[in-house]
């Protein structure tokens, strides 16, 4: 009854020699009205054993384009992925067929999207929906599946999962779907789990229960988060590291403490200061503009036309993805030269 | 203070939730439970709770757009509760309306211009050569083109179409704009662009904003006073800073306590509430959120707090008056650690 506190500081660091997911040179068009457009153009990064990795940027930068396709529903057409590797442990995904993948779907790569209510089937109870993947990629029985749905419920602080289990989508809550579907998502112990925007359509205190039951799964099943959001606290509160899009490409990637205390990349910078509350006393200060479609794309740097620092050679050349440090890269010439403000400087 | 913009007093608001077979009401949801606001000129109240908590409820009720069961409104010192027709018609030219998603409050098969200039058409009864004048200056106000007149709703972004939606609340001269989440489904950077647009528009127009919102971080950076409310009822209103720094209701502290901060080195110790809003159809006895109260004492499960003044703040909460005191000090007067 009341309350629990625990702390949000996890256990153990995490083993950085193995990446679970190895994104290389990701490309993915989409067919438009004017041709096939890039939606992301060379997109690279790990997610490494047991960590949490935060994708974020602005809505059309292409995040969720990004996460679809490491889980393979790039729709073809209107998608296709061009170029670029996905590799699982090891294993090239884009080389296997549609039977493959759906072995790998569910069973080692598993999905919580932000609308719990269209992502969750209404016409079944939650138990059907949690059975069914139990039975496909675990080969359980019907009794043994339906005990096992029950458990998952109850793990996932569903109350009374029992009876629970016979419920339909529709008589659950907001956060208490979003749980089902956490439960479903984890139903086969994936090696990693993709959350995309799993707590947007959440009232902040059951984002803090569902942030909560997230990461102490996370530590007793040893799985790997691909964390896709555009909330930086959720991000500061859970991510171990960072990438951060625009229009398509990473501008910056790091360790999520020195990102957010020393952002190097004006983007990242100027996405922290939009946020209230940081600088209580402070304006905001918004981003001018809007993040530019992929078929009308400004020359050098995506981001110079709405940033603050830009100088005359932004605009000249596609600046590179250069490694400013151990673990951090960031793509924007004036990387070294710029102090940039950040959260708590 | 000179005249409030806006009066609320005692409302209350409940909704049929369940009927017998003859259609008589045998259950009500209490949606919103003996409420007192005040807004003054130029000033922005926020209103927060978690969802179900009734504060769109009353935002509505505010707007006229749903009857209170009891309780008065009284807009510019005209009290508007019993106004019908044309009457009511005339005081709404006084308070119009931001919603929260611009997709569904824009008919996307309207013009921008249709949908900007209808308020100047039935409030100001402005002819089609003066509206037109009048629309672009309002698209110029909140930083859209002239030439987006002659565009549909549905061509434009979600933080655009709710830059359309405010050109549209401000078209017929309000005092109060009532904006219910106006941002939350916007982006970081869509979300910072609209809220620097509304307080422009504060400081040029002095307007009054009741700014409906969950999240305690933007309700504390636009509000001048913050109410909290909670399963109908107001559980604390003060100063947006007071709130803020310093809640004295157990639930505005675990509010505050669960917005996630952008500092990973700041990552906390959380009061993690336990379970969600209980039913409103069946609110709890005595104090409304005693079950999932870090605090709750035996006489919160029985008596229903009122609401006190306490230094600069009004709160309806036991612990005040029935907590244990360490030095004069009740548990809520320690300081509270938000970041």
């Amino acid at each position: 009854m009341g309350s629990t506190t625990r702390s949000a500081a996890r256990s153990g660091r995490p083993d950085i020699t193995t990446p679970v997911l190895q994104v290389d040179d990701l490309a993915v068009e989409f067919v438009t009205e004017v041709g096939w457009l890039n939606v992301i153009d060379g997109v690279s990064f790990d997610v490494r054993e047991r960590e949490t990795l935060g994708l974020i940027g602005e809505s059309g930068c292409g995040k969720s384009v990004t996460a679809q396709a490491v889980m393979g529903l790039i729709a073809t057409p209107p998608g296709r992925v061009t170029r670029g590797s996905i590799r699982l442990d090891g294993r090239e995904l884009l080389d296997l067929d549609e039977h493959e993948m759906r072995d790998v779907r569910g069973r080692q790569v598993a999905m919580v999207f932000q609308e719990p209510m269209t992502s969750i089937n209404p016409a079944f109870t939650v138990g059907q929906q949690i059975t069914e993947i139990l039975r496909r990629h675990l080969g359980l029985s019907r009794r043994a599946a339906r005990e096992r749905a029950i458990d998952l419920l109850a793990r996932v602080g569903i109350p009374a999962p029992s009876q629970r289990v016979d419920d339909y989508p529709h008589q659950l809550s907001g956060g208490m779907r979003q749980r089902a579907l956490i439960a479903m998502a984890l139903s086969c112990e994936p090696r990693l789990l993709i959350a995309d925007e799993p707590t947007t359509a959440l009232d902040v205190t059951v984002q803090a229960q569902v942030l909560e039951l997230l990461a102490g799964l996370q530590d007793e099943l040893g799985m790997s988060v691909l964390l896709v959001t555009h909330d930086l606290g959720v991000v500061a509160e859970t991510c171990d590291r960072v990438v951060v899009m625009y229009a398509g490409e990473v501008v910056e990637t790091s360790e999520a403490t020195p990102l957010f205390a020393h952002p190097k990349h004006p983007y990242t910078a100027a996405l922290l200061e939009c946020l209230p509350g940081l600088r209580v006393d402070e304006a905001l200060r918004p981003i001018p503009g809007l993040v530019p479609p992929r078929y009308s794309l400004p020359p050098g740097c995506l981001f110079h036309p709405r940033c603050r620092y830009a100088v005359e050679a932004c605009a000249a050349e596609r600046p590179p993805l250069s490694e400013t440090g151990v673990g951090r890269c960031v793509r924007c010439i004036r990387a070294e030269e710029l102090e940039l403000p950040g959260v708590g400087s | 203070m000179s005249t409030p913009v806006l009066e609320v007093r005692g409302v209350t608001k409940t909704f049929p939730a369940k009927r017998d077979l003859m259609g008589r009401v045998q259950t009500r949801v209490h949606a919103v439970v003996n409420v007192d606001l005040e807004i003054g000129s130029g000033e922005t109240l926020g209103l927060v709770g978690e969802s179900g908590s009734g504060k769109s409820t009353l935002g509505r009720v505010v707007l006229r757009l749903t009857d209170p069961d009891e309780g008065r409104i009284v807009l510019d010192g005209d009290d508007i509760t019993e106004l019908k027709g044309a009457t009511l018609r005339r005081a709404r030219r006084k308070m119009q309306m931001v919603f929260q998603d611009p997709f569904s409050s824009l008919d996307p098969s309207w013009l921008v211009a249709d949908i900007v200039g209808e308020p100047l058409r039935a409030h100001l009864g402005l002819r089609r050569s003066e509206r037109n004048e009048r629309v672009t200056e309002l698209l110029g106000r909140v930083g859209l083109e002239p030439e987006h007149r002659r565009r549909y709703a549905y061509e434009f972004s979600g933080g655009q179409r709710q830059r359309i939606a405010i050109a549209r609340a401000l078209a017929a001269e309000p005092e109060l704009v009532v904006c219910d989440e106006p941002v939350s489904a916007l982006d970081v950077s869509t979300q910072a662009q609209v809220l620097t647009l509304l307080e422009e528009l504060q400081e040029r127009l002095g307007l009054s904003y009741l700014f409906i919102a969950h999240d305690l971080a933007v309700v504390h950076h636009v509000s001048d006073r913050i109410a909290v409310m909670y399963l109908g009822r107001i559980a604390e209103s003060a100063s947006a800073d007071d709130v803020y720094q310093r809640p004295r209701h157990p639930y505005t502290a675990a509010l505050l306590s669960a917005i996630p901060h952008p500092d990973p080195r700041a990552r906390k110790e959380r009061i993690l509430l336990s379970g969600e809003i209980p039913s409103p159809i069946d609110p709890p006895s005595g104090c409304r959120f005693h079950p999932r109260c870090p605090y709750a004492m035996d006489v919160c499960r029985e008596v229903e707090p009122e609401l006190r003044a306490y230094g600069g703040t009004t709160v309806a909460c036991h612990l005040h008056d029935h907590g244990p005191h360490l030095d004069g000090e009740t548990v809520l007067d320690l300081p509270v650690t938000v970041h």
